[in-house]
């Protein structure tokens, strides 16, 4: 087993300021992070997800080791974070959407070099594995760019390839596709797919795109309130939640629509019908093909059921 | 223990040397700020010569050598301090924003990274400055130039651990940028630029102790009047106190660090 969490708990003390004294100030804990639990295997890629303030991000700083936890066990490789930081550096690649890890005023080149200077490659080491990650990200032609005149899209590239330079065993990605195109989020999942496949690493990765959890992971673990909510395979996943699609139909023309619809319609406005389609049970070039016989369609749109509604399911479920 | 003090070493002569290509990158800039700062800092000197100039080369036993030294050694301190381990000034900032978060995450010690995430450009102004100054007064004696040089770079130590100890108490009492830059500015800094000779026997007490404005200026130059290794070996045992508590400081600090969650980039 290569990450063990065992009752997992992280409390903040916040400090308030009690209304007509200057010195005095209450104190209340906050729990970001309540008992939680969980195993990862070698080679997994596992999505760690829930909404804002769930308490993804205190999770893999404690696996980190960037804080401490205030109950509970973690160990990873055998290492202890808290304990054993500068050891378990080493073992891990760690890039987190919202702080960069290259320097803004150096080369892509420069920056990478640093880095292996802070894992302690030598030089033909480091050489060796700039060359090695550039070939397999295809980006060769930004090493001699400037870290800030970089895209995002192509920053991002190079922040995951900084944070495997050291050839870790296993990385973090904290909303790795945040802020991205689609043609660049695209290119980031390809990378990830191919670290897992061609190295073997394992894969803890949080992120708010359904679409990126459905195309990369294999489990999915869901965290609201700091509680672990679900943690399930990505199969069980699609079966139950990722299924269910909300189609939006516009129509040329306003409806008059006085029978019964035989799906489950949850609006109807003028010239537009809104559905919740479930590809289990209903295929959806079927679904299209009744409504296109209501009238002219101008235009389709189907989303996934966002996140939050996803968790939401899942948490009134767990209640239930 | 001797390899990761090595590697540490080896790191921070490579992220020193990245901070001050950092800076290179904007030449004009700071060949600007470098003139700006020598001029600022001669115009201090211009003032004392003109009390010196009335009171006839004499201030109640003071020369105007001393204000020369006195405007040399602590300018040597602060300018080694905020050009080669600018970032000190980081701290407080990347503790509050969680920006301390991307050191924690690597092998090497955060501080060194703390310490050389920024270059200060006018500071440099203030090396070479301190250095031409030192050898003015000292009438070019090599001996002495080299006691200025060694006392003030030395000098940083204090500089660079008292902003430390200030900058991590942001862990504790949330942002202490103010307390930090009073005290580094208006203490440490302008105690530092009179003679010890104007301050009463309480205030002395300080200047030797909470303040160490005494191992910064008044012992140094005591040094290039009469040298004594004792004062020599008082200033290094103080310096390796005062480094030994930022530390211990800086490594308690980092433990009850809790992060945050700005958005940020490394400068």
């Amino acid at each position: 087993m290569l990450i063990n969490v065992r009752n997992l708990s992280k409390e903040f003390k916040m400090k308030q300021k009690v209304k007509g004294k200057f010195f005095k100030k209450k104190t209340t804990v906050l729990k970001a992070v309540d008992n939680v639990s969980f195993q990862i295997e070698k080679g997994e890629i596992v999505a760690f997800i829930g909404p804002n303030g769930a308490g993804k991000s205190t999770t893999i700083k404690m696996l980190t080791g960037i804080i401490r936890p205030t109950r509970g066990d973690i160990t990873i490789s055998g290492l202890e974070p808290g304990s054993d930081r500068k050891k378990l550096a080493y073992r891990i690649g760690c890039m987190f959407g919202q702080k960069s890890q290259l320097y803004m005023h150096l080369s892509v080149i420069d920056s990478f070099r640093l880095l292996g200077s802070i894992y302690d490659l030598s030089k033909e080491e480091t050489d060796h594995r700039i060359s090695e990650i550039s070939e397999m990200f295809q980006i060769t032609h930004l090493l001699d760019k400037t870290v800030r005149k970089l895209s995002l899209g192509q920053r991002m590239i190079c922040e995951i390839a900084g944070s495997i330079l050291h050839d870790p065993d296993i990385i973090f990605l904290d909303e790795p596709t945040i802020g991205l195109d689609i043609v660049a989020k695209l290119r980031i999942r390809e990378i990830i797919l191919k670290l897992n496949k061609e190295k073997g690493t394992t894969i803890f990765l949080t992120s708010h795109d359904v679409s990126d959890v459905e195309v990369l992971c294999n489990r999915i673990i869901v965290i609201n309130n700091g509680i672990i909510v679900k943690d399930t395979s990505m199969d069980t996943l699609k079966q139950e939640y990722l299924s269910k699609k909300r189609v939006t139909i516009y129509y040329e023309r306003k409806l008059e629509v006085t029978w019964k619809l035989i799906y489950d319609v949850i609006g109807i406005e003028e010239n537009k019908i809104i559905l919740n389609v479930d590809t289990n049970k209903s295929h959806i070039g079927e679904v299209l093909s009744y409504f296109s016989s209501l009238g002219n369609i101008a235009d389709i749109q189907i989303d996934s059921t966002p996140m939050e509604d996803i968790i939401k399911m899942m948490y009134e479920e767990r209640k239930k | 223990m001797l390899m990761a003090v090595k590697n540490n070493f080896r790191f921070f002569l490579q992220a020193l040397k990245v901070s001050i290509m950092s800076a290179a990158a904007y030449r004009v800039s700071f060949m600007i700020q470098t003139i700006f700062m020598f001029a600022n800092n001669s115009s201090f000197l211009i003032f004392w010569n003109v009390v010196f100039g009335i009171n006839r080369g004499n201030l109640n036993g003071i020369e105007f050598n001393n204000i020369l030294f006195l405007w040399s050694i602590p300018v040597i301190s602060y300018g080694v301090t905020y050009f080669f381990f600018g970032g000190v000034v980081n701290i407080n900032t990347f503790i509050i924003t969680g920006q301390m978060d991307s050191y924690m995450l690597q092998p090497k010690y955060p501080l060194i990274n703390v310490l050389t995430s920024k270059c200060n450009f006018s500071a440099f102004g203030d090396f070479i400055y301190g250095i031409v100054i030192g050898s003015i007064a000292t009438n070019f004696d090599i001996k002495k130039i080299l006691i200025v040089i060694f006392t003030g770079c030395f000098g940083s130590i204090f500089f660079v651990s008292t902003e430390v100890i200030l900058r991590s108490l942001s862990v504790w009492l949330k942002d202490t940028e103010k307390i930090a830059t009073r005290y580094n500015h208006s203490l440490l800094t302008t105690f530092s630029s009179y003679p010890e000779q104007i301050f009463s026997n309480g205030v002395k007490i300080l200047l030797y102790t909470v303040v160490p404005v005494a191992y910064i200026s008044y012992l140094p130059i005591k040094l290039l009047f009469h040298f004594n290794i004792q004062y020599m070996m008082l200033i290094v045992t103080v310096g390796i106190i005062y480094l030994l508590i930022a530390l211990f400081v800086f490594n308690h600090a980092m433990e009850e660090y809790e992060s945050g969650n700005n958005i940020s980039m490394k400068m």
